[in-house]
């Protein structure tokens, strides 16, 4: 058998110091790597109560068992830590080249504690590490330190909004993102302005088995209609048509699901207008990143995150103009979804009298000064930089303010697909999109499983959940879950007899087939990531197992999250989502209540949200 | 009337992005754009979903599903991504 073993590398900005930090076979067989065992190091590492900007709490870069094996989109790495914006756990992936590098370097993670005295950036080489005076970096934009660092470096850095400890503050690199719960505040809490990594150690041993699967792999995702095709061609963006036809586009701060001009954001539009070229994440055939021409010359074409959220939710249906705004979030290191959610929410406070700022729907150079101002937190800029929570406690509007547990919402407004509204609730990270996306098997892929409905929601989430979990721990994209719908689903015809019994057996079914699944010790391999994790282990993984490590870890970030105060009273959405329907006929938003009964209990926790002992013990997950 | 935007491709094709129909049904309203178009090119949009309101006709009644005079009817592709 291979070893199992990850190996972490822990440093103190404190004093200066690291070493390397075996953690055993058996934690790792039970965590996988990345997102899980980050939360366990976290976990484990922190006493209760410790606040995200304390010198003791750690920052964790974590990569998993399969990063620099080239399979296909498994080169990311997951930065764990308390998030500044929820208080709850925070976990944020990126692409890029950094997990490879700094597995060439030696490890499998780091572990950053302490606080320097004055800004330094790490350098990880060969399997050492070394703090460097940052004094020159601090200050700049995620643009420039990446450049002024050595280039055979992969490299992590945030910008100007980490640096003033924004929540919402991101991780940059190359021009991938970790954007979600606030990591580079934590980050900047530190006085580490980067983390570099490079070297020469053998990163994964490939034999013929291994190269076939790999190529098999590859070649499915290729020819795949959403991996192969719609995400190639269209990137993110391809989400821009069918989210406004499904009324969950976000616009005005989610007060309507779409806008007669959204269609201008089309992913279609941004291939046809302005695309120059593909881009995207090492050792990925997907590709789903763009690269575009802009009024200035050309840039980093949006997500359709940053689409929703900083374009079609402020008022701004110039594919460009939102470009350029992601481009200044990105270069000054925050989250284009919290900052478009703040800035939404800002302008509905400003419409209703509740704050006095020059936001206004579609007014672009407000929005522009207020990005610049929320990262250096000057004028209304120190009211945004606290997030939508702090800003509706301060200004009022607290039923319009669109988060959950302090995280903006994503650009599927959930009044439109039901269960992701549960996911979002119960998402241990807070409101976030892609802990499960349900929204795809309700409302924005080939099958449609009725999205105003409650039925099978609860074990649809649970389900999804834990398969990301896993997933993310490995750490995979979680794009490639896409394509586990088999390919003829794209092929149906919408209103033929075939799509229509496909419809009904999945509404149907979906609950109860999903209930019994999470029961079973499937020893199955019915996908490739199992198939890929017993290569990198060199034993057999069975399906069973894999979704078992995932409800694992998504348990014990929740005991994470409940040590850390967080109650099952947590899980709920806005009151806007609740009560105010945005579907003609409708009369309120999401039915949390009932689902959320049932979610617990398919999950095994008690009516407060709890998990049990006895679920405790059958994911033998330590306390 | 209601209000039909038609996928990207098929706006295109039909140089508009939006097009005011007084059909009384989806399955008219659609007659009306096929007739539009060169078959051929029509068939790529019966993998459309077709959406009413936001709601996909499968869960309303079908082509038979009644239209009113501010119904948006909109038809689109999977997508996925985040
Ligand atoms: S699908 Fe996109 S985000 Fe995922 S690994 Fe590939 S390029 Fe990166």
């Amino acid at each position: 058998m291979k070893s199992l073993t990850a190996t972490y590398l822990e440093v103190d900005l404190t004093s200066g110091g690291s070493s390397a930090r075996p953690v055993p076979s058996e934690v790792v067989e039970l965590y996988l790597g990345g997102r899980g065992l980050g939360a366990r190091l976290l976990f484990d590492s922190t006493p209760p109560g410790l606040d995200p900007f304390d010198e003791r709490m750690p920052i964790i870069f974590s990569v998993g068992p399969l990063t620099g094996s080239a399979a296909p989109q498994s080169n990311r790495f997951v930065v764990t830590t308390k998030s500044p914006a929820t208080g709850a756990i925070a976990d944020s992936h990126c692409g890029g080249s950094f997990a490879t590098k700094l597995k060439k370097a030696g490890f499998d993670g780091v572990i950053v504690r302490g606080r320097s005295p004055r800004p330094v950036y790490l350098e990880i080489k060969d399997g050492k590490a070394e703090l460097k005076d940052a004094a020159h970096l601090w200050g700049k934009g995620t643009v420039a330190t990446q450049a002024a660092l050595p280039a055979s470096f992969g490299k992590a850095v945030i910008g100007p909004a980490g640096e003033n400890r924004v929540p919402f503050a991101c991780i940059v690199s190359q021009n991938r993102i970790a954007g979600r719960t606030g990591t580079g505040a934590v980050m900047g809490s530190k006085n580490l302005k980067a983390i570099i990594a490079d070297g020469s150690a053998a990163t994964f041993e490939r034999d013929e088995a291994f190269k076939e699967l790999q190529k098999e792999v590859t070649e499915f995702l290729r020819s795949h209609p959403m991996t192969g095709q719609i995400l190639p061609t269209l990137g993110t963006a391809n989400l821009v048509m069918t989210c406004a036809g499904r009324n969950i586009i976000p616009t005005r701060n989610f007060q309507k699901g779409h806008d007669r001009r959204t269609p201008e954001l089309a992913g279609e539009r941004m291939r046809d207008e302005l695309l120059i070229r593909k881009d995207g994440c090492l050792s990925c055939p997907v590709k789903c990143g763009r690269h575009i021409r802009l009024g200035k010359g050309e840039g980093k074409g949006p997500e359709f995150e940053t689409i929703g959220l900083l374009g079609n939710n402020l008022g701004i249906f110039d594919m460009q103009t939102v470009a350029e705004l992601g481009e200044l979030c990105d270069d000054l290191g925050m989250d284009t979804i919290s900052m478009g959610g703040v800035l939404g929410f800002a302008t509905e406070l400003t419409e209703r009298g509740l704050l006095n700022s020059e936001l206004a729907w579609g007014r672009v150079e407000a929005y522009h000064e207020a990005i610049e101002a929320t990262a250096r937190r000057s004028g209304l800029g120190a009211e945004l930089a606290e997030g939508t929570r702090a800003l509706a406690k301060r200004r009022g509007g607290e039923e319009f303010a669109i988060q959950v547990k302090g995280l903006e919402l994503p650009a599927y407004d959930p009044r439109g697909c039901f269960g992701q509204g549960l996911e979002y609730a119960t998402n241990n990270r807070g409101g976030c999109h892609v802990r499960g996306s349900t929204m795809f098997l309700e409302a924005t892929g080939p099958v449609s499983i009725d999205p105003h409905s409650t039925a099978g929601k609860p074990e649809l989430v649970v389900f999804q959940q834990d398969m990301n979990a896993a997933v993310s721990s490995l750490v995979f994209c979680y794009f490639a879950s896409y394509a586990v719908l088999p390919a003829f689903a794209f092929k149906l015809e919408a209103s033929s007899a075939a799509y229509r019994l496909a419809m009904a057996a999945a509404s149907r079914a979906t609950g109860p087939a999903l209930w019994l699944a999470m029961r079973m010790k499937n020893p199955a391999q019915l996908l490739w990531f199992e198939k890929f994790l017993s290569a990198a282990w060199g034993r057999r993984v069975g399906l069973g197992e894999f979704m078992r490590a995932g409800a694992r870890i998504y348990n014990l970030e929740r005991l994470y999250n409940l040590r850390e105060g967080m109650s099952g009273s947590a899980d709920t959405l806005p009151r806007r989502l609740l009560d105010e329907p945005t579907f003609p006929g409708a009369k309120a938003g999401v039915p949390l209540a009932d689902m959320l009964r049932r979610y617990y209990r398919v999950r095994g926790w008690d009516s407060e949200g709890v998990p049990t002992p006895a679920t405790l013990r059958r994911l033998a997950i330590r306390s | 009337m209601a209000l039909f935007v038609p996928h990207y491709a098929l706006a295109k094709r039909l140089g508009r992005t939006e097009l005011r129909s007084e059909a009384a049904t989806v399955g008219a309203l659609l007659d009306e754009i096929r007739a539009l178009v060169p078959p051929e090119e029509w068939r790529a949009s019966l993998r459309a979903a077709i959406l009413v309101n936001g709601r996909h006709i499968h869960y309303l009644q079908g082509m038979k599903t009644p239209l009113a005079a501010d119904d948006e009817v909109w038809m689109v592709f999977p997508s996925s991504g985040g």
